[in-house]
């Protein structure tokens, strides 16, 4: 089936099996930072942005973004100037492997723009369906706490 | 995981048009995460019912939720946040992770009617369906699941949850391994008092038995005509403990589910009692 | 100590971190070649048989199927998947294909399609002919006589003795333990159990091969040891070296799961037969089942104190499950012993013995800890209760007996990797400021004096003391080169393999100090055998220690070649130079840039790059050491254990990055946690795995761990590049005794079997009338 979804902020007609899920789809389109980490919903790599919330893209059926948004790491930050949560990744050791990060930011960026201020519990729970085997969750928590100080000094 | 062997994807606009389509060879989607991780035998098409008007909360008396209304749009409205201490947020906060709660549809849920924390409070909330299946009825969840409608072609089209009183309360509570994980088993309570503090009305449901959710009429008709007292809320987890259709699966061994029962029950009560009493204050 | 350095100290972002913070495409699976053909796996159904028949001519027709690999058709030369150095100390028991299955899960057939879906099509219309044979799906149904002969092969090399399912035994004796422990005022034996786990990497594995313009064959591989894999990949398909080149693109994860050739063998005879690319991937359930797992063991402890509390005599006596095929199955039974006991030194007996024993399971291989994770459990079980029976806090009776620098144990030298170790005495050993600072900083003295809960749930407090190793000394060898560029900055090339452990970046960091210039200017280039110089790869803690010592020579070298170019260009003195900020500095202050010296040596005056390789071999192996703290709230009713508070005060010399080694501690940590209390295979009664997945396997989340806190104590290892040790492994082995210990004191309950699931926790309480 053909379709038309905006993705990073363009529109793309693409073509997708109807069963197909929307990380395959993505991967498909060279959005190779949607990771499959167990295409069963839960290790949350494959987290991405659909219009607005963060979800598991193992999970949805590509059809059912037609004529929605969908946001992927690859569409973060601006002309090599990183978004505050990649800067704070990469500052604080948030990164070992990285295959869990850019479904980390993803989540992170569903928290921060519903929840600015948010405490270390709430930056924890937003985060429980995102597993890292490297880190131990202690520096992206951190991170994401610091991403969120200098977006809300940036909005001032 | 990417489904095989389907060869359409509809987008319906109306609820007769997408009632039409359902038939032994289509299956209805609302997030879809369920059906993409337990492909039907057979089904080839599938029915997305998210173009129709159906993604709503309505706080009015009690509350109407549209099918399509997501976990996430449920944990996050206010006034059901606020409805008896928050025990659906509670309840809620421990489904999934939020990922999957951003996508997972209630009617998606319901219909799958399987691994439910949901099934067991909104049974002990006297929660009632509404279904399509050429006209509209509104029913009990209890008979939406006694007459096996979640196996049937009948659309989910909205969640009804009464209103509460002020003598009403609530709790919930699952077992778990880690926090991201079905239940070993889960417990809901609601019980109502009257002026006298006596037990007019009470619901005990236990699930992941490993059955779904199902009200333990003996615990709950134990409760009814008493105090909400200690002796009474311990016997009412007892017989829960024994009556339950405990089994041995992976997850658990039955006699450890017993256990969790009688913890699980007796801890709910004692956590609505609380609420009640904090109320008074 | 790292106060005098520039650079080595600081917490450098990872110089990989920018493209793994934008999502590039940098991982083994993001690569798409034109061409490529899908391979899928049929896996046994059976835990032991023998393969009558196979017939895939239906699948071989399937249009897009191009080639389908069976025993019948491949290599029958036995190998180790092990990648370990040469000659392996793993038995060569494994054949590409073989006609005989020895675990639900293990290699049947592999198809080689147009599409994934192709593949995996293609694999239902393979039929298999099995004749079913006894399995030996227990330790002791391996063990029984008259049990089942997993390897009854004729051609297999290195089984200790295969009649009775022994991959490997050993047996080391320093003095007469059995008959000290009479002469001891105390003595503590327990048996502790440990279950099958896995790395659980996020990244399953995965291999992409090809031929490259000149008909080379290319593996770019999720892999940690790209030069055991090409060597072993050589001697499989019988193809010279120097006709493969491994890359290693960044890799999601390893913790020792791809220290393993698991997929790059089958993928490469694709390429070779068909020409075209081969690409494999394990889906998650693969994963668990058909890749590497951790080795499950049952360990006897029996230690023997004096009645000042000093340690006499300590017995261990180890029965590892190493399941189908033997690969690391010698080594980690070893590293059980070597990786613990020398902790203990002051007892003047001891006794190790060990088997290593085949069973129809999954295969146990390399995972963090190797074998020390395991046989802590018991061993700071025991300690912990030899420390009640003499009326001691557990911290003391570690403070009267844990070795000390310039001490020595006899293990060190009885124990290596498989075979004697290599006498070491200890240069750097900070464990006292590690019980120290960890306890003041837990809080240990006020929550272990805490009066015991009596409600439902109940907190307690445990602790444990660790060590590791750094390399394996006489075997380990790792090279760097450096090559300068005129812009003054630096080619850094390793073989050493960076598996998001930011390995890349500490060598860049060592190079840096060095050389006296910012980590910026050294471009690190890691894990390519055909541009990158020897190295093993990255397992045993090594790559800080050993491949940094390397880069830290290399360095030196080129220092020296860059003072000669500048003491020309300055006309003065080699030696009265010096290198700083990116210049090199005369001692009358005049100086001339990096950029300036390289460019004469380019273009300029006596021409020629500037430029070195160096190597190490290490000659002792000096142990990271760790004392864990561990707080748990016990619900008594339900079994639930909940970890509230966890501390690792760690020893690992010089950190040469202190942000990234306390992320190493953390991981660590947190994997140790799942594997104390949640992570376990169950398996049905015919031997295959039923919780092959994420939704049944479970591991930590972020609602399941508390705020982990390490800390990095202050050490200097003189022999270590810039005093480091290494820190990889070793935070893995805290939890699981901490924890056990910590129940106890919340409870009164020594558990001995992992993990304490809320199940096993409430029986075990039921069983002992607690709660």
């Amino acid at each position: 089936m053909t379709f038309d979804l905006v993705l990073n902020g363009l529109r793309r007609t693409v073509q997708a099996d109807p069963g197909e899920s929307l990380m395959d789809l993505l991967r498909r389109l060279g959005c190779k930072s949607v990771k499959n980490g167990c295409d069963d919903g839960y290790c949350g790599a494959c987290a991405v942005l659909l219009d607005g919330r963060a979800v598991n893209a193992c999970l949805v059926f590509a059809a059912r973004a037609a004529g929605h948004r969908v946001d992927t790491l690859e569409g973060l930050g601006r002309e090599g100037v990183l978004h505050p949560a990649q800067r704070a990744a990469l500052d604080l050791g948030a990164v070992q492997c990285g295959f869990c990060t850019p479904g980390i930011v993803m989540t992170a960026l569903d928290l921060l723009a519903h929840n600015p201020r948010p405490t270390e519990h709430e930056v924890r729970e937003a985060l429980a369906g995102n597993y890292c085997r490297c880190t131990g969750y202690v520096k992206p928590v951190e991170a994401i706490l610091a991403a969120a100080a200098q977006m809300r000094e940036a909005a001032e | 995981m990417s489904l095989t062997g389907i060869t359409a994807y509809l987008q319906p606009g109306t609820l007769e048009e997408a009632y039409r389509l359902l038939d032994e060879r289509s299956i209805a989607v609302g997030g879809g995460t369920d059906v993409i991780r337990h492909p039907h035998v057979g089904v080839t098409t599938l029915v997305d019912l998210g173009a129709l008007p159906l993604r709503y909360l309505r706080h009015e008396s009690g509350f109407a939720i549209g099918a399509t209304a997501t976990l996430s749009d449920m944990l996050e409205h206010p006034g059901l946040a606020a409805h008896l201490e928050g025990v659906v947020t509670e309840m809620l906060r421990g489904v999934g992770s939020p990922l999957l709660r951003n996508a997972a549809t209630i009617g998606g849920h319901l219909a799958r009617g399987r691994y439910s924390d949901i099934v067991p409070l909104l049974l002990a909330l006297d929660a009632t369906l509404t279904l399509f299946d050429g006209t509209e009825r509104t029913l009990s969840l209890a008979d939406y699941y006694r007459e096996g409608l979640h196996r049937s072609r009948a659309l989910l089209t909205e969640v009804g949850l009464p209103p509460a009183g002020p003598d009403t309360a609530a709790a919930f509570l699952k077992f778990t391994r880690v926090a991201y994980d079905f239940a070993l088993l889960n417990c809901a309570v609601r019980v109502r008092l009257n002026g006298k503090g006596v037990v007019e009305e009470a619901r005990v449901v236990v699930g992941e038995t490993p059955a779904l959710g199902a009200p333990v009429e003996a615990a709950a008709q134990n409760l009814e005509g008493g105090p909400l007292d200690d002796d009474r809320i311990a016997a009412a987890a007892e017989i829960a403990a024994a009556v339950i259709p405990a089994q041995h699966d992976q997850r658990a061994s039955a006699e450890y589910r017993r256990a969790l029962c009688r913890v699980g029950v007796r801890r709910a009560l004692f956590h609505a009692r609380g609420r009640l009493e904090g109320r008074r204050l | 100590m790292s106060d005098k350095f520039e650079v080595v100290g600081t917490s450098e972002r990872k110089v990989d971190g920018l493209a793994l913070v934008t999502g590039r495409p940098v991982f083994a699976g993001d690569l798409d070649l034109p061409h490529t053909l899908h391979l899928a796996l049929l896996a046994s159904p059976h835990a032991h048989a023998r393969i009558r028949r196979i017939d895939a001519g239906a699948a071989a027709r399937l249009p897009g199927v191009a080639l389908i690999l069976t025993h019948e058709n491949t290599p029958s030369i036995r190998f180790t998947t092990a990648g370990q150095g040469y000659p392996e100390p793993s038995p060569y028991d494994a054949r590409m294909f073989d006609s005989k299955v020895r675990f639900v899960g293990d290699r049947v057939a592999v198809v080689a399609a147009e599409s994934p879906r192709l593949a995996r099509e293609a694999l239902s219309l393979i039929a298999v002919d099995y004749e079913l044979l006894p399995a030996a799906l227990s330790l002791d149904a391996a063990l029984a006589s008259g049990a089942p002969v997993i390897h009854d092969e004729a051609d297999a090399e290195g089984i200790w003795d295969a009649p009775h399912n022994l991959a490997a035994a050993l047996d080391v004796a320093v003095g007469d333990a059995p008959a000290a422990f009479a002469e001891c005022a105390a003595v503590v034996e327990t048996t502790c159990e440990t279950q099958y786990a896995q790395h659980a990497p996020l990244e399953t594995h995965v291999c992409q091969s090809y031929l490259d313009d000149n008909g080379r064959l290319v593996l770019h591989t999720s892999t940690q040891v790209p030069f055991h894999l090409r060597r072993i990949v050589a001697r499989i398909l019988d193809l010279p070296i120097h006709r493969i080149r491994v890359v290693k693109p960044r890799i999601g994860g390893g913790f020792g799961v791809k220290q393993e050739v698991l997929l790059e063998d089958v993928c490469a005879l694709v390429t070779m037969r068909t020409g075209r690319p081969a690409r494999w991937e394990y889906n998650r359930s693969e994963e668990f089942v058909s890749a590497r797992t951790r080795h499950p063991f049952r360990i006897r402890v029996k230690v023997g104190a004096r009645e000042d509390g000093v340690l006499h005599a300590l017995e261990m006596d180890a029965t590892q499950n190493t399941g189908a095929y033997g690969t690391h199955s010698l080594t980690v039974l070893s590293n059980a012993g070597s990786k613990t006991l020398p902790l203990y030194n002051k007892a003047p007996h001891l006794r190790f013995t060990g088997r290593s024993v085949y069973t129809n399971l999954p295969v146990g291989g390399a995972y963090r800890g190797y074998g020390g994770t395991q046989a802590s459990f018991p061993l700071e079980t025991a300690l912990d209760q030899l420390a009640e029976r003499l009326g001691l806090d557990p911290m003391e009776l570690r403070r009267r007996n844990h070795i000390r620098s310039g001490e020595t144990s006899p293990i060190f030298a009885e124990m290596g990797e498989g075979r004697e170790g290599v006498p070491m005495t200890i240069k750097s050993c900070a464990i006292g400021e590690c019980l120290t600072a960890g306890m003041e900083a837990f809080g240990w003295a006020h929550k272990r004096a805490r009066p015991r809960d009596t409600g439902p749930v109940r907190r307690g407090v445990g602790m444990s003391l660790h060590m590791q190793g750094s390399g394996i000394p006489l075997i380990d060898m790792g090279a760097a080169t450096i090559k300068m560029n005129d812009d003054g900055s630096f080619h850094l090339l390793v073989g050493a393999t960076d598996l998001g452990t930011g390995s890349d970046t500490i060598l860049g960091q060592i190079a840096a100090e060095v050389l006296g210039v910012r980590l910026e200017q050294i471009v690190v280039y890691s894990s390519d055998t055909d541009f990158t110089p020897f190295d093993t790869g990255a397992y045993a803690s090594s790559t800080t220690y050993v491949t940094g010592k390397a880069v830290e020579r290399a360095a030196l070298e080129v220092k020296e070649q860059i003072r000669r170019v500048a003491a020309a260009m300055l006309q003065t003195e080699a030696g009265a130079v010096q290198l700083g900020d990116g210049r090199v500095i005369a001692p009358d202050g005049r100086s001339v840039t990096l950029a300036e010296v390289c460019t004469r040596a380019y273009y300029g005056a006596d021409q020629f790059q500037i430029g070195a390789t160096a190597s190490c071999v290490p000659e002792e192996s000096p142990p990271p050491f760790m004392a864990s703290f561990a707080e748990v709230a016990v619900d008594v009713e339900t079994g639930q254990v909940r970890v509230l508070d966890y501390v690792a005060a760690v020893d690992c010399g010089t950190p040469i990055n202190p942000r990234m080694a306390e992320g190493q501690v953390e991981g660590a940590v947190a994997n140790g946690i799942g594997y104390a209390l949640s992570e376990e295979y169950l398996f049905t009664a015919t031997g295959k795995v039923r919780n092959a997945d994420l939704s049944r396997y479970k591991i930590p989340g972020t609602m399941d761990l508390p705020p982990i806190r390490v800390i990095l104590v202050d050490s200097y290892e003189p022999t270590g590049p810039m005093g480091a040790k290494s820190i990889a492994e070793i935070g893995i082995n805290g939890p699981a005794p901490s924890i056990a210990n910590a129940i106890y004191h919340a409870t009164g309950l020594r558990l001995t079997r992992t993990p304490f699931t809320p199940e096993r926790v409430w029986r075990a309480l039921q069983e002992a009338g607690i709660g």
